[in-house]
């Protein structure tokens, strides 16, 4: 039970954005995901999510290729994803952004939605409890009824970690989430994480702040221009020679 | 029961001008007409203002409606209402094959390519042959108890636009909703969270079209005649206009738009005008009422999220 | 068969001098002007009710421009209240083409416009062929070949070129962007009024036709991707063979579908757009 990605190939008009990168996610484990801009770490999470068709190469969700799968049936699969420019509705209150991601577990549709029937009642109070047990998680409680449009981007990353959590998926690719946070977010969104994997998820964590993939993550890939560069613990990476001076050498 | 206050005082006033016009076979050719328009509106507002698709054809499909139905009944003698459960099932299937090919354009594409549809319908109703009786149209179309009445026309129609308001209420205030708003505006966040969006999007479209083509079924049966102009491009677009107009983000503005719009054209002095008066309240709805006389914003349908966070 | 594709080049030559107008307002304005139907039924109208050619001819072009002027005023309008979209200024054309179509049944009458410019057509190589043809492809090759030098080689055509790249770089080419739109919005209505001239001298013209032209027009300008003027006019006389084909040799009374069903099916199949959807996140 793992997801997958191995020897990804992916081109976009004549850039090979990935040239053969492999990334593994456990459930129950973060797996930080770090390489300088323009390595293809987006790119990857596009291709495990089916958000990005891929030339080469297999992601296995669970042992199973994912060929084909589009991007909505992944998450209908236990995939979720933010993205690293948070996606809001600007028009819809943060509750209603966040509650979008009850759809996956209630089976009202529109026949149900229009009669009104007990089921949808039901699954409908169920969403403000789910919603409102999410808000709290993530300090998002004060700001609920505000709309998408009024509130910074630092909490709306927030809002998107809250949003992909409540779709109780088996898998998280969280792109940046921490960009732009400070001290307390920051510590709120690393237990969080932390969280999320005590409770059995594979979490996939991009992020520049090697400090805080060093602290949070279980194993560390490392790209760079589309390839897989090393993988491995958070100590070994940071002794990894090639990656200090392609990367962190730069950051760190 | 928050949602059943508009349908009620639809119904409520229905009533009350019934009261008042009994006896008034004017007035009640102008509370007919102006709820066809009601309804036709209401189907505009559902599929603009909740699943974002702009059609500029929604007569096509009150005509699909009401010629599937005037057909089936001169033509093989079918009960009236079953004509009526045709009438919306055609347009609803029709709405839903043409959204599901639609729906992946970008806005602008999508209305234009609902525009040409309703070019192409009613070019095959002009061209029907003896099907749909050519340029002259289908004359002696049976009208069934009450439709054969003034008054039994007023409550029906009315009766049928306080239902359509309840299921607009509905659609606008529940989670399918609020998934389908967010599928519209957009569609990539959407699909990670597992919404199949053309599903969704058309299923609305479906709907929608459901309601004009019950729209058409009202205008043949209570008419008696149809012709391929009957519900033409000029009400696909007072249709749109009386939606902006009134509000199409609120589940009773359409209804507003057409009670102005149809009680305004009543003053106007040649019906040759109407494409003109038409033309110019779409133009004064877009640059003067972008939100419509309700002036309703998109997420504003009192969402469940209120209650708990003030307890 | 070729007498069919001669007269789907006279016509699609007139949908080529509409088309040229609706991609200009897409460069420069972001959005369609589907009044431009309009403009050629107020302007072929407006010709027909004059004495002579001349007279008819200016007093089209004046409606025209006035028709125009009015868009013009509409766009500047909406893009001042905030409109960004295409979609805003689009669905008041709407409006505006359906408000023509009624102004020009009230003031010309329902009546269609129709005089022929040559009673007897020439004969070259056993075809026959009505000598409107000429008129008209000399029409389209002048504008064409007049709004091609403007783009490439005066400051006007480079402001609208960046105009359409970005309004802030237009700016400083010393050209208020919302001045340059008006002219565009305003040669539109000059340019449809032409058109609906040359429709009243080609195969005649009513009151009802607006929206047909228009769907030809968008058709013209889609068909071979909203590039620009020259793809336009190919794209024009595409949708007129395609039409004077499909009159000819479809099964009775079709013939008029046969563009509408065609632009229909290239919107449908989605090669093309106007706006990216595919948006990568």
């Amino acid at each position: 039970m793992s997801l997958t990605a191995t020897d990804i190939h992916v081109a976009f008009g004549g850039v090979q954005a990935l040239d053969g990168a492999s990334v593994h996610v456990e459930p129950g484990e973060v797996t930080g995901l770090i390489g300088p801009n323009g390595a293809g770490k987006s790119t990857l999470v596009n291709c495990l999510t089916g958000f990005v068709a891929i030339d080469r190469g297999t992601v296995w969700i669970d042992g199973i290729a994912a060929e084909g799968s589009s991007a909505h049936r992944r998450a209908r699969r236990g995939i979720a994803r933010t993205f690293q420019t948070p996606r809001i509705d600007p028009d819809a209150s943060v509750a209603d952004n966040i509650a979008m991601a009850r759809h996956r577990l209630n089976r009202t549709r529109l026949p149900g939605s229009v009669l009104r029937t007990p089921r949808c009642r039901r699954e409908e109070r169920g969403d403000v409890t789910a919603v409102h047990e999410a808000a709290e998680r993530f300090g998002l409680t004060d700001v609920l009824q505000r709309r998408g449009s009024e509130i910074p981007v630092w909490q709306l990353r927030l809002v998107e970690v809250a949003r992909a959590t409540l779709l109780e998926p088996r898998y998280v690719m969280l792109d940046e989430p921490a960009a732009g946070l400070g001290g307390a977010e920051l510590e709120l969104l690393g237990s969080s994480i932390r969280g999320l994997a005590a409770h059995g998820l594979g979490v996939l964590l991009i992020e520049h702040n090697f400090a805080f993939v060093r602290q949070h993550a279980d194993t560390v890939t490392v790209l760079d221009r589309g390839r897989l560069l090393a993988t491995g613990t958070p100590q070994a990476i940071a002794g990894n020679r090639a990656v200090v001076d392609s990367y962190l050498g730069a950051t760190a | 029961m928050k949602s059943l206050l508009w349908p009620t005082v639809v119904l409520v006033g229905a009533g009350l001008a019934l009261v008042l016009i009994q006896s008034d076979p004017s007035s009640l050719e102008l509370s007919r007409v102006a709820g066809i328009y009601a309804l036709l509106a209401l189907s505009v507002g559902i599929s603009y203002g909740q699943a974002g698709i702009l059609s500029l054809g929604q007569a096509a499909f009150a005509s699909v409606g009401a010629y599937g139905s005037a057909i089936v009944t001169t033509r093989y003698e079918w009960n009236p209402w079953a004509g009526m459960v045709l009438a919306m099932a055609l347009a609803a299937g029709l709405a839903y094959v043409l959204a599901r090919l639609l729906v992946r354009l970008s806005a602008l594409a999508l209305a234009l390519a609902t525009l040409l549809f309703g070019e192409l319908v009613h070019f095959a109703l002009t061209r029907g042959g003896d099907l749909t009786g050519g340029y002259i149209g289908l004359p002696g179309i049976e009208a069934p108890a009450p439709l054969d009445s003034r008054e039994g026309t007023h409550l029906v129609v009315w009766a049928v636009v306080a239902l359509v308001v309840l299921i607009a209420t509905n659609i606008s205030t529940s989670a399918e909703g609020r998934t389908v708003r967010g599928a519209a505006s957009d569609p990539v966040l959407a699909g990670s969270l597992g919404v199949a969006v053309p599903v969704r999007l058309s299923a609305v479209f479906a709907l929608s079209g459901a309601v004009a083509g019950l729209a058409g079924f009202l205008f043949a049966h209570s008419s008696g005649y149809l012709a391929p102009e009957s519900l033409s491009i000029e009400m696909s677009i007072a249709a749109l206009a009386m939606a902006v107009i009134g509000g199409r983000y609120s589940p009773v503005g359409p209804v507003v738009g057409a009670l102005v719009v149809v009680l305004a054209l009543d003053l106007l002095p040649s019906e040759d005008l109407a494409g003109l008066f038409y033309g110019l309240l779409i133009i004064a709805a877009i640059v003067l009422l972008p939100r419509g006389l309700l002036g309703i914003r998109r997420s504003t349908p009192v969402s469940p999220f209120r209650k708990k966070a003030s307890a | 068969m070729i007498e069919f594709v001669v007269q789907g080049l006279a016509l699609g030559a007139l949908y080529a001098l509409i088309a040229i107008p609706l991609s200009l307002v897409w460069l420069t304005a972001h959005t369609l002007d589907l009044a431009i139907g309009g403009y050629a039924v107020m302007g072929g109208m407006a010709f027909a009710t004059a004495s002579d050619r001349s007279t008819g001819l200016a007093l089209a072009l004046g409606v025209g421009a006035l028709c125009g002027l009015v868009s013009a005023a509409l766009f500047v309008t909406l893009r001042r209240l905030g409109a960004t979209d295409p979609m805003a200024p689009g669905l008041v054309s709407v409006g505006v083409l359906i408000a023509l179509g009624s102004l020009a049944q009230a003031i010309f009458g329902i009546d269609p416009a129709f005089q022929a410019n040559f009673e007897v057509p020439i004969e070259i190589g056993g075809v026959r062929i009505n000598p409107q043809v000429f008129l008209n492809f000399a029409a389209v090759a002048v504008i064409l070949g007049l709004i091609v030098v403007v783009l490439r080689y005066t400051g006007l055509g480079r402001a609208m070129r960046a105009s359409a790249a970005s309004p802030a770089d237009a700016s400083l080419v010393g050209i208020g962007v919302s001045r340059l739109q008006s002219l565009v919005f305003v040669l539109g209505g000059m340019l449809g009024a032409l058109a609906g001239a040359l429709l009243v001298m080609t195969s005649g013209l009513s009151f009802e036709f607006g929206l047909g032209l228009t769907l030809s027009a968008i058709g013209a300008v889609i068909l071979f991707g909203l590039r620009g003027p020259v793809t336009a006019v190919l794209g024009g006389l595409t949708i007129g063979v395609v039409e004077a084909l499909g009159s000819g040799y479809a099964p009775a009374g079709i013939g008029p579908a046969v563009p509408v069903l065609f632009v229909f099916i290239v919107l449908a199949s989605g090669v093309f757009d106007f706006d990216d959807r595919t948006v990568r996140p």
